[in-house]
């Protein structure tokens, strides 16, 4: 920062410009008196995180959206409390675009399978469902060999589950709490940031249930399942939850999901959960100093797109396009707000008289 | 990264927006600076909007960089309190109110008010010399 910012005492040349200071050195956090509210806010999301907790040792983790969207609205109630009236009407209205993001999401990646429907006409706009291609550029990519089936050769034990099975497990479901928490902290620390963080992540949604639609990819637990028709590979083990299970844990979903019936089981490409892996240590990297825990933080992407692999839910090739639509979704907003704090900053100096030259 | 933000006080955007208000060469000058680090996302401008509305013929040119802050109600009323039991004039303890609820530490005022608190950053100019005050046309007597 060019700005040169200085703490009082004042110079003569301060006086000059009228920052002559009394002699009364004050704190601002002595002189103005806490916000009243400051404590019912304190102490409500402290009795939020202990309630979480204790629900997510007996209940599970939260992991329906309908479930995760209330778990939300109560965090939001104990974060606003006592806040401007202006505060909550801007949450109001945030908090519809959000509800309205994630329900066209899952809405359009629930019917992606079954076709869209075109409106005004009977038919549905479906597209082919691929087989072979994501499976295809994996051999490529692996010199000939699958990494799914090497890895459940190799390191998976259905008798026996190792430390990995309960790191790879508690990585997969992080996928259902990171962003989320991340958007509801964000929401409550700062509503720019959480702007920011929403336009990024709602273009990563958009794109992806684009690709659900015209890509719909078979992922690869289902091309080796002897239930379908395929049986491109030898069978794999679908076991996410069984090294979660294992450390005392469960996912909790209410009846409702299944009520809504938002699944869609080749929705695998690009993976999401691949993509918010990286999505949230992305957002906030800029945030962190130290170079060991920038590069540790961007480890845990990969150590989940390792899981999804192994646990055979995604091909390796899925969890690049979910990295390159992240990519592609922060270097189109890092753009576009680059350009309109030029285009801002330029509309403010044009409106200044011409700097003197200098000799 | 969230960038340092820097309140832009009523005193400040008036010596701005006014070419001949007397302090307006060292507002254009600190304002100058603080554009350059708004442009490379190291800050961000802030001011409230019941200064900006008296300059809303400059809102969108001159402010374009300029973010708003609401004066809530509650912040007025904490104001007022401010004003009664601290002896601080009421604008500058509103303005004080917003600071604190908003967690701004920088502002960019010619009010020496703000100079008294030694856990706020008054925003400079980066040189000090300071342009001696024009010397007044001799009256013919």
């Amino acid at each position: 920062m060019s700005v040169e910012v200085e703490a009082p005492p004042p110079s003569e040349a301060d006086a000059d410009v009228g920052l002559a200071a009394s002699a009364r050195p004050w704190s601002l956090d002595a002189a103005v008196p806490r916000d009243p509210f400051f404590w019912v806010r304190a102490t409500t999301l402290t009795a939020y995180g202990v309630v979480y907790l204790w629900w997510l040792r007996n209940e599970g983790l939260i992991i329906d959206r309908v479930s995760v969207a209330l778990s939300v609205a109560i965090f939001l109630l104990c974060a606003f409390a006592g806040k401007p009236w202006r505060r909550w009407g801007l949450l109001l209205v945030d908090a519809v675009l959000y509800a309205l993001m994630w329900f066209a999401y899952e809405m359009t990646r629930g019917t992606a399978d079954k076709g869209i429907p075109i409106p005004f006409t009977e038919s549905r706009l479906k597209f082919p469902l691929q087989i072979h291609y994501a499976r295809n550029i994996d051999r490529a990519m692996f010199f000939g060999s699958d990494p799914n089936i090497w890895m459940q050769d190799n390191i998976y034990d259905a008798s026996d589950i190792k430390w990995y099975d309960n790191v790879a497990s508690a990585t997969y479901y992080t996928h259902f709490v990171f962003p989320v928490v991340a958007i509801a902290v964000l929401w409550a620390a700062s509503r720019v940031e959480w702007v920011r963080f929403m336009k990024r992540f709602a273009t990563l949604l958009g794109v992806s249930c684009a690709m659900f639609v015209m890509l719909p990819t078979a992922p690869p637990w289902m091309v080796s399942s002897p239930k379908y028709p395929y049986h491109l590979i030898e069978p794999l083990a679908r076991h996410t939850g069984r090294g979660f299970n294992d450390l005392g844990f469960e996912g909790y979903v209410k009846k409702w999901q299944q009520a809504l019936d938002w699944s869609n089981a080749v929705a695998a490409m690009p993976s999401l959960h691949s993509a918010f892996a990286l999505f949230v240590p992305a957002f906030f990297l800029p945030w962190i100093r130290p170079r060991w825990l920038k590069a540790l933080v961007l480890v845990f992407p990969v150590v989940m797109l390792t899981s999804l692999v192994y646990f055979g839910e995604h091909w390796v090739i899925d969890g690049i396009a979910g990295f390159a639509v992240v990519g592609v979704s922060f270097l189109f907003w890092n753009r576009a707000e680059r350009r309109q704090r030029r285009t801002r900053a330029a509309r403010a100096r044009s409106a200044m008289a011409p700097r003197p030259a200098t000799s | 990264m969230t960038p340092l933000t820097v309140l832009l006080d009523g005193s400040f955007l008036d010596a701005l927006a006014d070419q001949d208000h007397e302090f307006h060469a060292a507002a254009e000058e600190i304002y100058r600076s603080l554009l350059d680090s708004y442009e490379q996302h190291e800050l961000r401008v802030r001011a409230r909007t019941d200064h900006l509305r008296h300059h809303s013929q400059v809102r969108r040119t001159l402010f374009a960089p300029i973010e708003t802050i609401s004066v809530a109600r509650q912040y007025a009323r904490a104001g007022a309190h401010l004003e009664r039991t601290a002896d601080v004039a009421a604008d500058a303890a509103v303005t004080l109110v917003v600071m604190k609820r908003e967690r701004i530490r920088r502002i960019a005022t010619f009010d020496p008010t703000f100079s008294d608190f030694d856990d706020l950053e008054v925003v400079r100019r980066a040189t000090t010399e300071i342009e001696p005050p024009t010397a007044p046309p001799p009256t013919e007597s």
